[in-house]
């Protein structure tokens, strides 16, 4: 494959061009032209010795000027003319206007300069083309900010354009050194890098073409897109001829004279998409524009923005690797990226970026941003989560109650077979005696293993009940009543402190079954010597309501127990000084409930339950 | 084996499972005395109060609501190591879970996990391995 800077394009269809034509590659030496231009130079039949010599070895009479404006061209600039006057032999003057346009490929990639020459003779009004052309050079270098300089290393001084003084705003008195060009630069990062290429250049003969910024005798700062290539003359290098375009202003430019170059055109579908969409300049990092859904979206004008940096949007030091500036640089696109922006002083939308570099007018590089709000999509993703996490906890406490029913019934049923086998051999009276207690505990403890999984069975009908505020005292009077037989068997006092309009929100069945338990506990774990006092108070507090229910009874080791007061093995304890499956029930169904319970106990210091019902 | 171990310490709080695996124990007539226990501190206390006779074998039920296997073993491993030593202890429970597996291969002096209720064969089987 042809590489684009040997000129290997075809050029054989130039033959046969009416026009005076010739192509000249980026050293200037002559590449092809059409046969009216060979003729028109008198050197028909010297073509194949013409090619690849150099134009200015050609026509000696060109001056330096022709270097500068062809070396424009191969900077991009298009359409320049330059007057020609060429004295002949016979004491004639021809004049010609050479039109220079730059030469690319199929790929946009430069190969050098078409030079298209017309005779003065043949169409008079070109000389007023000529003149206007001039002045529109200067009015599209002033307007698209362009200038030009020209440092000679052998007289050590630099030639500025008027362009040039009007960007940096230099006093026309100052000096043309290299020293005041350079301090023209920002101090930091754009000075180091200037002297740094511009001695690359120098040494090498590197070409440069750079964003860099200014900083004017008039304290402005300016962006510009500085070229700069260095001519070398026997090996060393001779002069360096730079141009310096002003990037941060180029929409002015682009507005007022868009014929001359692409633009970056906000057009309808930018406005009118129903995306969020900002263009960026990607060297200043200001926003240029925004459309109308952006400006609905964060409630804010495309005018308010403007030209204001991104940052104010953005903290990227806190995003590491997602930063979209190191991600631009590295790949030219970013995101998505989900960021939290603050729209006035409470609301506060979550939104995703992404990033694309496009070009802009004068190549500059913009980067376009599309945002999309994803607040809803969070907010769902939220709630979904928390859907899954509760599935989980569900499932988990579904697998871990499986796991303990099988393995607590697999143990009373064995036993129960076992203690029967042994009562069909047992002869003897005693022992039979012993096997049959041993029976009635196990039936005792089969039946409330049963009792359990039915409440739970129960509890897992009513999970998709909507809680309602009920009258805690109607549940305690119904829980004593259930309790009665207890209550009067242990002569237990229940002192109740609730005032009767206190109201919690819970599920009917869930309240009935959670005091009904807590006040069993309370009862039944009394102290040999002492009589059961139970005290029932509440506490109405921002987000839940407390019911504390105290006891004088034998209380409980938390220290070595608290994790396992309400475990699920537990429930399934039926012994001595086990709490049963009560507990158990009573943290599932106020859990069920958002709620929460809470133990405070020391042996023989009595314990205090405490319900957290949401008020929610 | 032995012809006869001096006594079988067994720990679990359902009686009735205690009951059975007395009765396996004197079937298989492999010991003297057969000592139940339904709660950890009452076991440990008796190993204490008769040092000087401290049991060949104990079975302990993993999950027991009081003081459970783990807790039991813990205090346990405080005694004195010639008492200690002279113990030969087995963890039992009706369903075999990675983490009691994993918790009872932590504790160096445990001889193995067992599933209850214990069979006639089971004992058998250990008295031949292990005495």
């Amino acid at each position: 494959m042809a590489h684009p800077n040997t000129i290997q394009t075809s050029t054989t269809w130039l033959k046969d061009i009416p026009s005076a034509i010739a192509l000249i590659d980026k050293n200037f030496e002559i590449c092809d032209a059409s046969q009216n231009w060979f003729q028109k130079f008198q050197l028909e039949g010297k073509e194949k010795e013409t090619k690849g010599v150099n134009i200015f070895e050609i026509f000696p009479r060109f001056s330096e000027d022709w270097k500068v404006k062809l070396d424009y061209v191969l900077d991009g600039l298009p359409n320049i003319q330059i007057m020609d006057k060429v004295e002949t032999d016979g004491g004639d003057s021809l004049k010609y206007i050479w039109h220079l346009n730059p030469w690319k490929d199929g790929y946009g990639n430069q190969l050098g300069v078409i030079l298209n020459v017309q005779d003065v003779k043949d169409n008079h009004h070109l000389q007023l083309e000529l003149q206007r052309t001039r002045d529109s050079l200067y009015q599209k270098g002033k307007m698209a900010k362009i200038g030009s300089w020209d440092y000679s290393l052998s007289e050590k001084n630099v030639t500025w354009s008027q362009n040039i003084k009007e960007i940096l705003g230099i006093d026309s008195n100052l000096k043309g050194t290299l020293e005041n060009m350079v301090t023209f630069f920002k101090e930091g990062s754009s000075r180091d890098t200037f002297q740094t290429i511009l001695e690359m250049a120098i040494r090498t003969g590197k070409p440069w073409d750079e964003n860099l910024e200014l900083a004017t005798p008039g304290g402005k700062s300016i962006w510009v897109k500085s070229i700069g290539r260095p001519k070398f003359k026997d090996g060393k290098c001779s002069r360096i001829i730079g141009t310096l375009q002003a990037i941060s202003q180029t929409r002015e430019t682009s507005s007022a004279h868009n014929q001359s170059s692409a633009s970056w055109n906000y057009d309808p579908f930018f406005q009118q998409s129903p995306v969020g969409m900002a263009i960026v300049d990607y060297t200043t990092g200001k926003l240029l524009q925004i459309n109308e859904t952006l400006e609905a979206l964060i409630g804010k004008t495309n005018k308010q923005l403007s030209n204001k940096s991104y940052r104010n949007f953005l903290d990227t030091k806190k995003l590491g690797r997602k930063n979209p500036v190191t991600q631009l640089s590295k790949s030219g696109r970013f995101g998505p990226l989900d960021i939290e922006y603050v729209r006035g002083r409470t609301k506060s939308l979550n939104v995703q970026l992404k990033g694309k570099v496009i070009e802009g007018q004068n190549k500059s590089k913009l980067v376009l941003i599309t945002v999309v709000d994803i607040t809803k999509q969070n907010e769902k993703q939220l709630v979904l989560e928390e859907k899954i996490g509760q599935t989980k906890d569900e499932i988990k406490k579904l697998v871990n109650f499986a796991h303990m029913t099988s393995h607590n019934l697999k143990g009373q049923a064995s036993n129960f077979s076992l203690l029967l086998q042994f009562l069909k051999t047992e002869k003897m009276e005693e022992e039979r005696k012993t096997i049959f207690t041993m029976l009635s505990h196990a039936s005792e403890s089969l039946t409330d293993t049963i009792k359990g999984l039915r409440e739970i069975v129960t509890i897992r009908q009513n999970i998709n009940l909507r809680k309602r505020p009920l009258s805690f005292n109607e549940y305690v009077f119904k829980a004593e009543q259930g309790l009665s037989g207890l209550i009067k068997k242990e002569e237990a006092k229940i002192v109740n402190e609730i005032p009767d309009d206190l109201k919690v929100r819970a599920l009917p069945v869930y309240l009935e079954s959670i005091i009904g338990n807590v006040l069993s506990n309370a009862i039944k774990f009394r102290k040999k010597h002492k009589k059961p006092l139970v005290v029932i108070s509440a506490q109405v507090k921002q987000y839940y309501t407390v019911v504390s229910i105290e006891d004088n009874g034998i209380g409980l080791d938390l220290k070595n127990h608290e994790q396992k007061l309400f475990g699920l093995y537990e429930a399934f304890q039926k012994e001595n000084d086990s709490r049963g499956m009560g507990l158990y029930l009573v943290k599932y169904q106020m859990e069920l409930m958002k709620g929460s319970v809470e133990c405070e106990s020391k042996p023989n210091e009595g314990s205090v339950f405490r319900l957290f019902f949401s008020n929610k | 084996m032995k012809e006869k171990l001096d006594s079988i310490l067994l720990l679990d709080d359902n009686p009735a499972t205690n009951y059975i695996h007395k009765k396996f124990i004197e079937k298989v007539n492999c010991t003297e005395r057969v000592l139940e226990f339904q709660n950890g501190y009452e076991a440990l206390k008796y190993i204490r109060d008769h040092s000087h006779r401290p049991p060949d074998l104990i079975f302990v039920d993993i999950n027991m609501p009081i003081m459970d296997a783990w807790e039991f073993l813990e205090e346990f491993e405080k005694l004195e190591e010639g008492l200690r030593q002279k113990s030969k202890v087995f963890v039992l429970t009706t369903s075999l879970s990675p983490r009691d597996v994993e918790k009872a291969n932590q504790i160096g002096f445990i001889e193995d996990i067992m599933m209850k209720p214990l069979s006639t064969d089971d004992i058998e089987q250990l008295m031949t391995k292990f005495f």
